[in-house]
């Protein structure tokens, strides 16, 4: 086999990275900090400040490398497009085209990336200019309390090491969804999340709304009133050490909804919320010594529209007469689904047609009444053209690299240089990418047995 | 699946663990908490630290003043043979049989650790002696008819080998045994690869399993790590008492020993993890648990196994904290206090054998001729400290015994079985390697803390 050099840095530009650490994680559970110096098909050349000379290791012992990644501004374009594959990734970038054979996006980190249609499962697109936050990236601009190592940044995420509060003022906006990953290294999730609080160098603030996670369950407090607002449970908390959380809320309406995975749990109206002056921050807590990890953060406008219906145990409560209807939510909760192949809008509309032509951030999208051009930023879906899915072959040497933007893809290594990585894939041929669009690399993801160990947050 | 092919699967799962390799691991001082396994095949004069690794083809030379603690792994156990504990006048603490002293010679010692060796008598500060055996009063798990279960039929997922059981999948066992007041819970827990351990152990508790809440402490262990909760009648919920968040991905080999000191009296809880003192936390209540009883829980998916070995539970000894409650009295003088907490200051003329047994020869003031007190009657020696020596006892690194002493050093090399140290006090000594649990640089400040246990 050719051996292939990749030369992550030269020694005449190592100083360049001192301040961007990297670290290196094994399948033996070992892990360093330090800087890739170059991979081969063989291994990674390593150089630590704790080990006299750089130690080649070996790569079948790799579990993944965590590199210092580029975060583009998102504000430069007015749209992101997610593509998700069949197997093998999820893509973001700008869409440029959209046939038969293949859906094309422009990405800042590898031109333009042109996926096989037959590999592609989903087209979804994000407006990016309601995208308010995404990281972290650090921890500039958050406030820890009561002391300042209750939390640390590393590695794109927060770590809690004690008991305190992490908060960021002036994020949040009138109608505002905040989504994050967490994960708890206990047997329960114990932690706090406020929202709106007027007060982030606080760790008990007198106003927002403070969302209680223990164990299973969830409590949904008005801080100022103190007033009971809902609760909820959820069986997929209370059985695992991690979650994706998203919340909407929106201080015109009142409305709060919480979603889990992606899924809608339940959904509150607090008459307090709507119009109430409150503050712009946003704050996670933990009151105990468990350590809590906080990651993928991302804070948008949100258009105050829920897309997806309520789960029935949630629906029944609303009707029961004791709790009082609540008519608007029940009824949008029990909207019907837009039904499938249909593209929606922004405004929770629907269109039922063909992308015909993408050009100057318009979509054109022929219909049975004739042609349809819009912002593709006004999309919520894109319909793609029937085809029967396949999913990419996979490879030996074949790798997962995740992405600042959470995005990740596999493909086999082919080659690199100080700047780039190149990679091929069934999903989209060969592409070279800069190597700073890469926050973590895998490496022998096809050992399952390697599954536990890869999903510890390295607390 | 018939017995015949679960005893064949069972044994076979016995065997992979046996051969496990227990690694050496390096915590170093870096940013993350970083770590590295293999096995320590040299300690430079300079520092250097070398490590062979299975992630690499090439050594691993880790810089001078990295590493802040290196755990040796060894399948070799260290049986105590000794009864006495030496303290030096470094602080070094030295479990020791004592063979003979006199004021000129010093003290003929025997340690598992250093092997015979003379203690010049200006090196010693303190002599406990009857640091017994600790009691054993249950020794198991063993045989299941022994044992409770709610539904007889959960027995049919143990296999019982010698004393020890291997469960498929979930079980609940409860029986009562002679629990002492203060109490050592020890058991081996093994688990399989891809699988994530969960059991859950209840001590001190009233009776066999129920549904109702009932006062007693109770261990869990999953992939959240470790955590020693009390269970309640009154107040509602648990408490929790202590927490680790060693996480089971961290034991190679998939097996812990684990170790929990139970004092009563003090309502003092304490957690040991393969040897080593991880947390201690006390028990909020105004009263411990009184309970006799323990439960083994183990919450596995059918198919995946949990073995537990050498379950045993001891008397919790507490002649070590009234040793060192002890008043040494004047340090001009030596101090011999018996076990009628009699105390006696003079000279420790000879430690000589009568028979089997040993007499302490020792001249006080008080009479003419010197006392000659038996072995079983002395409590502890305090040694006349010579404040005009002056010693440079300036060290490098600190070695922990397995099971219990420690020593500093100011050199330290590793051979293949063998680690050769120069101690301040001592000079050359080789000590075999699977004597040492630890080494942590000198001025490691967590030491302070393992000397005041």
């Amino acid at each position: 086999m050719t051996r292939t050099l990749i030369v992550f840095l030269s020694s005449a530009c190592l100083t360049a990275w001192a301040g961007d650490e990297s670290s290196i994680r094994f399948v033996n559970g070992d892990h360093l900090t330090g800087t890739p110096l170059s991979l081969d098909t063989k291994g990674i050349l390593w150089d630590s400040s704790l080990i006299e000379q750089p130690v080649p290791f070996l790569k079948e012992k790799v579990l993944d490398v965590t590199l210092p990644a580029h975060t583009p501004d998102l504000k430069a374009t007015d749209h992101e497009a997610v593509v998700t594959l069949n197997k093998g990734g999820i893509v973001r970038g700008q869409l440029s085209e959209v046939t038969d054979d293949a859906v094309v996006i422009d990405t800042w980190y590898a031109g333009q990336l042109r996926f096989n249609r037959v590999m592609v499962k989903s087209v979804n697109i994000e407006p990016s200019d309601m995208v308010l936050y995404r990281g972290p990236n650090s921890i500039n601009g958050w406030q820890v309390t009561p002391q300042p190592d209750a939390w640390r940044y590393a590695n794109f995420s927060f770590h809690s090491t004690g008991g305190g509060a992490i908060g960021r003022d002036d994020l949040l906006t009138d109608e505002c969804s905040v989504a994050f990953d967490t994960e708890w290294n206990s047997d329960s999730a114990s932690y706090k999340v406020i929202l709106f609080s007027d007060t982030v160098d606080n760790r008990n603030p007198k106003s927002g709304y403070e969302f209680s996670m223990q164990r299973g369950g969830m409590v949904l407090r008005n801080l100022k009133t103190q007033a009971f607002i809902g609760s909820t449970h959820s069986a997929e908390i209370a059985q695992s050490n991690r979650a994706r959380i998203e919340i909407k809320a929106s201080r015109l309406t009142g409305k709060i909804a919480f979603f889990i995975n992606n899924k809608i749990v339940d959904m509150w109206t607090d008459a307090d919320l709507a119009g109430s002056q409150l503050g712009k921050g946003l704050q996670f807590s933990t009151s105990r010594l468990v350590p809590l990890r906080i990651s993928g953060i991302r804070v948008a406008e949100w258009e105050g529209t829920i897309d997806q219906p309520l789960p029935p145990r949630a629906r029944m409560r609303r009707i029961q007469p004791d709790l009082g209807e609540e008519g608007p939510e029940a009824s949008e909760a029990d909207r019907e689904e837009i039904k499938e192949g249909r593209m929606k809008l922004a405004n929770g509309d629907s269109l039922d047609g063909k992308v015909k032509s993408i050009q100057n951030g318009k979509v054109t999208i022929e219909t049975v009444l004739g042609d349809v051009t819009l912002p593709v930023a006004r999309l919520r879906t894109i319909t793609l053209p029937t085809a029967d899915l396949e999913e990419a072959i996979a490879r030996n040497d074949d790798v997962r690299a995740w992405m600042s933007d959470g995005g990740f893809m596999v493909f086999e290594f082919i080659g690199a240089d100080q700047e780039t990585i190149t990679g091929k894939s069934q999903n989209f041929g060969t592409a070279t990418f800069r190597r700073d669009a890469f926050q973590k690399i895998e490496f022998n993801i096809y050992d399952f047995d390697l599954d536990d160990l890869r999903k510890q947050a390295g607390w | 699946m018939r017995t015949y092919n679960k005893i064949i699967v069972w044994t076979a799962l016995l065997s992979a663990a046996s051969v496990a390799h227990a690694s050496d691991e390096l915590e170093l001082r870096g940013t993350s908490k970083e770590k590295l396994s293999g096995t320590v095949t040299g300690i430079e004069e300079s520092g250097v630290i070398v490590l062979a690794s299975p992630l690499s083809d090439q050594p691993l030379r880790l810089k001078p003043n990295t590493v802040a603690r290196v755990a040796f792994g060894s399948e070799e156990e260290v049986k105590s043979q000794t009864t006495m504990l030496v303290e030096l006048t470094n602080g070094d603490r030295l479990p020791v049989e004592v063979k003979s002293y006199s004021t000129k010679a010093g003290m003929l010692i025997f340690s598992p650790a250093i092997g015979d060796q003379i203690l010049p008598t200006d090196v010693l500060t303190t002599l406990e002696l009857g640091i017994p055996e600790r009691k054993l009063v249950f020794e198991g798990p063993g045989n299941t008819a022994e044992w409770d279960n709610a539904r007889q039929s959960g027995f049919d997922k143990v296999f019982v080998e010698a004393k020890d059981w291997t469960i498929n999948g979930r079980l609940e066992a409860s029986r009562q045994v002679e629990m002492p007041k203060n109490f050592v819970l020890r058991f081996q827990l093994e688990w399989e690869q891809r699988q994530q351990p969960n059991i859950k152990i209840y001590f001190a508790s009233p009776d066999v399993i129920s549904v109702t809440k009932a006062d007693r402490y109770f261990l869990q262990f999953n992939s959240a790590g470790f955590e020693i909760k009390r269970e309640r009648t009154k107040g509602g919920g648990f408490a929790s008492i202590l927490i680790s968040a060693r996480r089971p991905e961290v034991f190679a080999g998939r097996e812990v020993a684990i170790e929990i000191h139970v004092n009563r009296v003090t309502k003092r809880i304490e957690l040991y993890i393969n040897g080593e003192l991880e947390a201690w936390g006390l028990d909020p209540m105004e009263n411990a648990p009184e309970g006799s009883g323990i439960i083994l829980g183990v919450n596995g998916m059918e198919g995946s196994t949990h073995t537990i070995r050498n379950l045993t539970i001891h008397e919790l000894d507490n002649t070590r904290i009234r040793h060192r409650a002890e008043d040494r009295g004047s340090p001009d003088k030596d101090s011999l206090i018996s076990r009628d907490e009699d105390r006696w200051a003079g000279e420790l003329r000879e430690i000589r054998r009568n028979g089997k047994d040993m007499d302490f020869i020792f001249q006080t003031a008080l009479r003419r001729e010197p006392l000659e007190i038996p072995r079983e009657d002395v409590s502890t020696l305090f040694f006349r400290q010579q404040a005009d020596k002056a010693q440079d006892v300036t060290t490098k690194y600190r070695l922990h015994l397995r099971g219990e002493g420690m020593l500093s050093v100011r050199s330290c090399r590793i051979s293949d079985k063998t680690i050769s140290v120069n101690h301040p006090l001592l000079g050359e000594l080789n000590l075999p390697k699977h004597t040492i649990s630890r080494i942590e640089p000198s001025e490691n400040p967590e030491n302070k803390a393992e000397k005041s246990e």
